[in-house]
């Protein structure tokens, strides 16, 4: 190491970790989503490293930008970006478009993965199990759910951030060419649509009520005589089918939200479901 | 008067970025804000109850992009808060917070509209150089707006709404309150689907989805042991077929 050369410390790395995992959305807004975030994760690198006024403003510039991605998963830009600000500091040949062209180049596939796998895997699985308890009315529910959330993705987090900036780019290649995260993925997937299954047996409940009565016989209960002999819980399963195939087409969640309660309201009204 | 004031404050932090993003895992999700209000409030088994109900809808809930199909959090707090002061069954309960989620998040994109403008603010103190009004400008914001809402916003539906929707409650014809608990019984069903929406992209794996609905419908096995079952069969089959390869 060369004499002078400008070295971020562990403390600042781990300011801009805390940073950017707290205050990503600080001014989260339509024109320039979490750029205004990023400058701020951004400051305890632009402090080490510059000192004139015009570095400073340069790189504050630079880096309020537009930009968007995962909280979870952009950390590995936040590490990366952190790297080559070190490295221009010292005097590498890092212009301010390719250090863009690195933020914009990983957005996108770091917001994809991120999104995917803690969005539509993680949280899900686990509200999965914490739900099913808090609607049995048990407290443990929320908060093994909390625990179990936090306890995952923080350490995660901090382990890809500072792994991105020591290793940078090879790290991303790492983590999409190893196959592991398309196994983690495809796994959790598995046990997620379990889950949803289980979820739709359990917790949609609702029934037919009334009788059909045909002369002469004793009057027949639909719900328990009929369906339940069929199959066990087959409305609700029906109910979930038949939105997915609705979200298959494209309809909005809103919309079908509306339509759902609409429906509900009515049938129950009649007292034709309860 | 007093836990108005505190359930506010707990709207308050969660809706503003000194929670360190902990609210986006956990504290706005409503099964854990349900929790933390019943708490308040004295009832935390309702509130879990009525936290797991609204999140059920919620269970397949994606922010991305920047948009968000509504405002979780805002359900979450008022939901069990007026579900435990007004005496709501769960049902009623979430038929009351699914709307108030979807004008929440009108709300919300009024925020990053006027949050656009702040942007502006911080061009300038970048060409100043000037770093700390970048920290401020990040900062106070968010922290205001999460003053006015959800803080203020929980302070006056907490501590001037329940009476009324009470007592408008009790002046419901009983079709009526028939009609939104079996509404409320259906809502659930719309997370689930989401759910299976996301995840058969590719529909070799919707076998899956029935293999935990038959375990639970007939079995009559609890999630947590369909999650582990699921967990072991995953493991189960992925070593088996690394194994091959690798023979």
């Amino acid at each position: 190491m060369a004499a002078g050369e400008k070295k971020l410390t562990k403390l600042d790395l781990i300011k801009v970790w805390a940073i950017w995992t707290g205050f990503l959305h600080g001014l989260y807004n339509y024109e320039r989503m979490q750029g205004v975030g990023f400058a701020h994760a951004m400051i305890p690198v632009i402090k080490r490293l510059y000192h004139t006024k015009e570095e400073i403003s340069a790189a504050l510039k630079r880096h309020l930008v537009f930009f968007n991605t995962n909280t979870t998963t952009g950390t590995i830009a936040a590490g990366i970006v952190a790297a080559m600000e070190e490295q221009r500091a010292n005097g590498a040949d890092l212009s301010d478009e390719m250090i863009n062209s690195v933020k914009t180049s990983l957005m996108g596939p770091l917001a994809g993965i991120g999104d995917s796998v803690f969005q539509g895997m993680i949280f899900p699985i686990l509200l999965a199990v914490g739900i099913s308890l808090g609607l049995q009315g048990s407290v443990l529910g929320p908060i093994l759910y909390t625990v179990l959330v936090l306890g995952i993705s923080y350490p995660l987090h901090y382990w890809w951030f500072m792994a991105a900036y020591q290793q940078g780019g090879p790290l991303i290649e790492r983590l999409t060419e190893s196959g592991l995260l398309k196994q983690a993925t495809k796994a959790a997937n598995l046990v997620g649509l379990m889950a949803a299954g289980a979820l739709t047996a359990r917790y949609v409940n609702f029934k037919i009520i009334g009788k059909v009565s045909i002369s002469g016989l004793p009057p027949i209960d639909i719900q328990t005589e009929v369906l339940d002999k069929i199959l066990p819980n087959l409305l609700p399963l029906g109910l979930v089918l038949g939105i997915w195939a609705l979200l298959r087409r494209g309809v909005r969640v809103n919309r079908i939200i509306g339509l759902v309660f609409l429906v509900g309201f009515i049938l129950g009204y009649l007292k034709l479901l309860g | 008067m007093l836990q108005a004031i505190l359930v506010s404050l707990w709207a308050f932090w969660i809706g503003s970025s000194l929670t360190l993003n902990t609210r986006f895992f956990a504290f706005m999700r409503p099964l854990v804000s349900g929790f933390v209000v019943g708490l308040i409030l004295g009832d935390p088994v309702k509130g879990t109850i009525i936290g797991a109900t609204i999140n059920a809808v919620y269970i397949g809930y994606m922010s991305v992009g920047g948009s968000a199909p509504a405002d979780i959090l805002i359900a979450g707090v008022l939901g069990p808060a007026m579900g435990i002061l007004a005496d709501m069954t769960p049902e009623m309960a979430l038929a009351f917070a699914v709307p108030v989620a979807m004008v929440g998040n009108s709300i919300n994109v009024l925020k990053m509209s006027l949050f656009s403008f702040f942007a502006h603010w911080a061009d300038r103190y970048a060409e100043e150089g000037n770093m700390r009004g970048i920290v401020w400008l990040n900062i106070i914001p968010g922290t205001l707006f999460a003053l006015v809402y959800p803080g203020l916003v929980t302070f006056l539906a907490v501590q001037y709404g329940a009476g009324p929707i009470q007592s408008l409650l009790s002046l419901l014809p009983a079709p009526v309150i028939s009609g939104i608990t079996v509404a409320g019984k259906l809502l659930p069903a719309v997370g689930y689907a989401l759910l299976l929406r996301y995840m058969t992209t590719d529909l070799v794996v919707l076998p899956a989805f029935f293999v935990g609905f038959v375990l639970a419908a007939y079995l009559k096995l609890d999630i947590m042991a369909v999650v582990i079952l699921g967990v072991c069969f995953v493991m189960l089959t992925q070593k088996q077929v690394a194994g091959k390869e690798a023979s």
